[in-house]
């Protein structure tokens, strides 16, 4: 088996993501938390980390064979921060269960396909477990990045 | 028997690449060299440094020679040329795609070699690190590029 190397290599991927996510949400104020660099066309980092965390969490679990977890995207995409402390402590649930999810799996059939959740669009129903696992830590990089930008766009505004 | 992992990541790839590509298309000089605030980095620089860092991971994970990189510098970039720019961009996203058709299948254990990484990063990393590192961060900046379009486009 060549791919054994595949899961050790996405958990180290996986915490430096989280690790990188959360010094980029820690210590903001509400107001930074549900602001948008543009209104209406940009989300805010409530937003990015309600949708980045449901999303890793759904994507794993199809890339582990795991039960999906319950999940509505559009909420997601409504979410707006009340508590900067509840939204860490989301952010900490959420991550400890994605790294489980990782910790949890024995050997992955990385060519197994696997039923996703419900996506938008045309996107097939169905996908290679490789699939579902490089799409969860790309996507998750992808709005870490994201929130990095936003916050430093905060910081240099309230300068 | 196909490799997922490869084919996956091949996928992912192209689709990224072409996101970048679209994100810089038709934007003047100006655009690209623009900084959104103090402190953060152009379009320029950061799809310069995406795409270089892009090839050398790529090339890493399947056991391609390593090209010439110089990183710092890829955060220097300051084009003077947009279509000259864009172009250079396209050539170095073809040399990525093409590093990821080089072979059918990979032993994802295999360890690499890597390059010019600083502080306690270790010299050696699996195959399969290098190809899902440079999936992820390839991702990450594009995201960014886009964003700063948006930016970008309200600013104007």
């Amino acid at each position: 088996m060549t791919q054994d190397a595949v899961l050790p290599a996405a958990q180290y991927v996986l915490r430096d993501s989280l690790k990188d996510f959360r010094e980029a949400i820690d210590g903001l104020p509400l107001e930074a938390l549900n602001w948008k660099p543009v209104e209406g066309d940009t989300n805010s980092i409530a937003v990015l980390t309600t949708h980045t965390l449901h999303s890793t969490r759904s994507w794993l679990s199809v890339a582990t064979g795991a039960t999906l977890p319950e999940r509505d995207r559009d909420s997601e995409l409504l979410a707006s921060a009340t508590d900067p402390a509840a939204m860490i402590a989301f952010f900490d649930e959420f991550s400890e269960q994605c790294n489980d999810l990782l910790k949890s799996s024995g050997a992955v059939d990385w060519a197994a396909t696997r039923k996703t959740h419900a996506r938008p669009g045309q996107a097939p129903e169905e996908v290679p477990a490789a699939f579902a696992l490089i799409h969860a830590l790309s996507h998750l990089r992808e709005h870490v990045a994201h929130v990095g930008l936003t916050r430093q766009l905060w910081e240099a505004k309230s300068k | 028997m196909t490799d997922e992992v490869l084919e996956s990541a091949r996928k992912l790839v192209c689709d990224s690449l072409g996101e970048l590509s679209a994100a810089i298309e038709g934007l003047p000089i100006e655009a690209l060299n623009w900084r959104p605030a103090a402190e953060t980095n152009s379009l320029a620089v950061i799809a310069t440094h995406t795409v270089g860092a892009t090839r050398l991971w790529l090339r890493m994970a399947m056991a391609l020679a390593l090209p010439e990189r110089d990183r710092d510098s890829e955060f220097r970039a300051e084009p003077s040329d947009a279509d000259q720019f864009r172009r250079a961009v396209k050539q170095m996203s073809d040399d990525c795609i093409e590093a990821l058709r080089s072979a059918d299948s990979v032993d994802w254990s295999a360890m690499r070699r890597t390059q010019g990484r600083g502080g306690d990063a270790p010299e050696e990393v699996a195959a399969a690190y290098a190809l899902i590192h440079a999936t992820e961060h390839l991702r990450g900046h594009v995201d960014q590029i886009s964003l700063m379009r948006q930016l970008w486009e309200a600013r104007a």
